[in-house]
């Protein structure tokens, strides 16, 4: 059975609060079925085109810096992605948000995308997320199990 | 005394991952002064690894770099295994080539579509470009694809590969599974030799450094994993001679370290010196279609990196459809090893060039000291010498279009993502005193 959405989840374990996206997806293993992809993503940018190709919706939680408070949980579109999306993750040879357009262009986004975003303030080389950001995960995966039940 | 002071700064450049600084002084037309700087992660991983056991190095190791985990690995392990006096043969040594070949194939094709054809076509991103020629990005994208394929298939997922042990693999694939790679990589050896017939067709600024170029060389192979180190200007060494002819010394402005080679200076790694050093060893096609397109068998123009990234590709996936079609489950996925205390060097090819590693280790196998010596940090210098070189001929350039070619000098070498990591600030300034 192809799987109705995917969820994408970008990160790096080993820059601290960066790892957000990637703690979402370990949460999220034991709460969805096979109707549901997870990836995990270190943002390489063709590997995440192909995950856009495993279902017709697509839902992405990564770190981001707006100038929330850390931890701060909010929901992004395609046509609404924060500026500051991308910083602080170790791969991002090209960025997310050029990713993004770059999948809508190619014509792997039919139905857009919704991104999870999870204010982040420490990239510092290390593991473990600061306590705000922690708790953010949790929301985040409240808010990415909502997107599904949508 | 007045000046005036003109200055850009640019937030990041975007297609290079890179946490580093450029910066140019100009004063009354004349350049004053040029620095290149990136930081460096791999410092960070030295110190983290140190009292822990010589088994979770190729692990530990492989998430320097999104890009290119697979060297890293193979760095590490050639390193452990040079310590315990082992040695990895046959068909486990073959299919630690054909990862590589995998590892090269990604990193190529992303950094010759993505990052690089975009500053020659005159596009600000590959976004842009895909704009205007989604079809070249789409045979780009299949054909990273196939090498994806390769990391997955061998080094057990998709991101950071688990499947790397010291002494060999954890599990081996089976004769069956390597062979499903085989469509997609025959496709893609037609796509490399179109690929690099397009972009040998790009207008390469003229401009040639005498680079003293250095890499690993093998009697019988295009290196990947072993052989001696060696440079077009009499460099013959072991490995393990790294530190005797080698230097790190930090520079100020820069916690990184640049590297020279003592008593000379800067050198080159990457795939120009490994295409100058071992071009007798590249497949038939590989060579004849480099010779077509007009590449010499040494091309000292780096902006033609991008031609020989292709034909490395070519190369690539030619040789994993050598190794394919030989492949022969290996009955054991690695080898025994005789743990005892000492010290062991590692060098193999990074896609952006020569990776060198060192670890003194205690008679558990504990790791005591680690040195990690990327590609990038090697090339600090002879970017820097570039920059000044395409800065003489162009500083009637408005600053845009300064901007714009010295970014496309510095993508040029590749520089590595996390060994660099994010973003690059880029200030040309001017100053004109009266």
């Amino acid at each position: 059975m192809a799987p109705r959405a995917v969820v994408i989840g970008v990160g790096n374990r080993w820059r601290r609060d960066d790892a957000a996206g990637l703690e979402v997806i370990d949460a999220l293993r034991i709460r969805v079925g096979e109707s549901i992809a997870l990836v995990e993503s270190d943002g390489e940018p063709t590997r995440l085109l192909d995950a856009f190709d495993l279902a017709p919706r697509v839902i992405m939680i990564d770190a981001v810096v707006t100038g929330a408070a850390p931890g701060t949980v909010r929901r992004f579109t395609d046509t609404d992605l924060p500026e500051g999306m991308g910083i602080g993750q170790s791969s991002h040879l090209v960025q997310l948000y050029e990713t993004i357009a770059l999948g809508k262009l190619l014509g792997k986004l039919p139905n857009g995308l919704v991104l999870i975003g999870i204010e982040a303030s420490d990239f510092d080389n290390g593991e473990g997320m600061t306590e705000a950001v922690a708790a953010g995960v949790t929301d985040a995966v409240g808010a990415v199990l909502g997107e599904l039940e949508s | 005394m007045t000046s005036d002071v003109r200055q850009i700064d640019v937030d990041y450049l975007a297609r290079v991952e890179g946490e580093g600084e450029m910066h140019v002084k100009v004063v009354d037309g004349k350049i004053e002064d040029v620095y290149f700087g990136i930081f460096e992660p791999p410092r960070f991983y030295e110190a983290f690894m140190e009292g822990r056991p010589f088994s979770e190095a190729p692990d530990i190791t492989a998430r320097i770099c999104g890009i290119c985990p697979v060297a890293y690995q193979m760095s590490s392990v050639h390193a452990m295994e040079y310590a315990f006096g082992s040695s990895v043969t046959g068909q486990l040594r073959t299919l630690r080539r054909l990862l590589y070949c995998g590892e090269w194939i990604e990193s190529h094709v992303l950094h010759m579509f993505l990052l690089h054809a975009p500053d020659f076509l005159g596009y600000e991103s590959a976004v842009h470009m895909a704009a205007d020629h989604k079809d070249v990005v789409e045979l780009g994208l299949r054909m990273k694809k196939a090498g994806n394929a390769i990391v997955t298939q061998v080094g057990g997922r998709e991101i950071h590969p688990i499947n790397v042990k010291v002494g060999g693999f954890y599990k081996v694939p089976t004769k069956q599974e390597l062979l499903t790679l085989v469509p997609e990589l025959e496709w893609s050896r037609d796509a490399a030799i179109e690929t690099i017939r397009l972009v040998s067709g790009f207008n390469f600024p003229k401009v040639e450094q005498d680079f003293e170029f250095v890499s690993l060389s093998h009697p019988l192979e295009y290196p990947f994993n072993e052989g001696r180190i060696v440079s077009n200007k009499g460099l013959d060494i072991a490995v393990s001679e790294w530190n005797d002819f080698f230097l790190e010394e930090h520079v100020e402005r820069s916690n990184a370290l640049h590297s020279r080679i003592r008593e000379r200076g800067a050198y080159h790694v990457g795939p120009l010196a490994r295409y100058a050093l071992n071009f007798e060893k590249l497949t038939p096609t590989a060579r004849d279609i480099a010779l077509e397109v007009g590449l010499g068998p040494v091309e000292l123009n780096p902006f033609k990196s991008i031609i020989v990234r292709g034909v490395e590709t070519l190369y690539a996936i030619e040789e994993a459809l050598r190794i394919i079609d030989q492949y022969e489950e290996p009955a054991s996925p690695s080898a025994e090893l005789n743990i005892h205390a000492g010290v062991g060097h590692g060098a193999s090819e990074a896609p952006r060039g020569l990776l060198y590693h060192r670890y003194e280790l205690d008679s558990n196998g504990r790791i005591l000291k680690a040195q990690i010596v990327p590609p990038t940090a090697q090339n600090q210098l002879t970017i820097e010498d570039d920059l000044m070189v395409v800065l003489e001929d162009s500083l009637e350039l408005p600053d845009d279009e300064l901007t714009w070619l010295l970014e496309q000098s510095i993508r040029n070498y590749d520089p590595c993502i996390s060994c660099a990591t994010h973003f690059l600030k880029l200030k040309i300034e001017r100053v004109t005193t009266e």
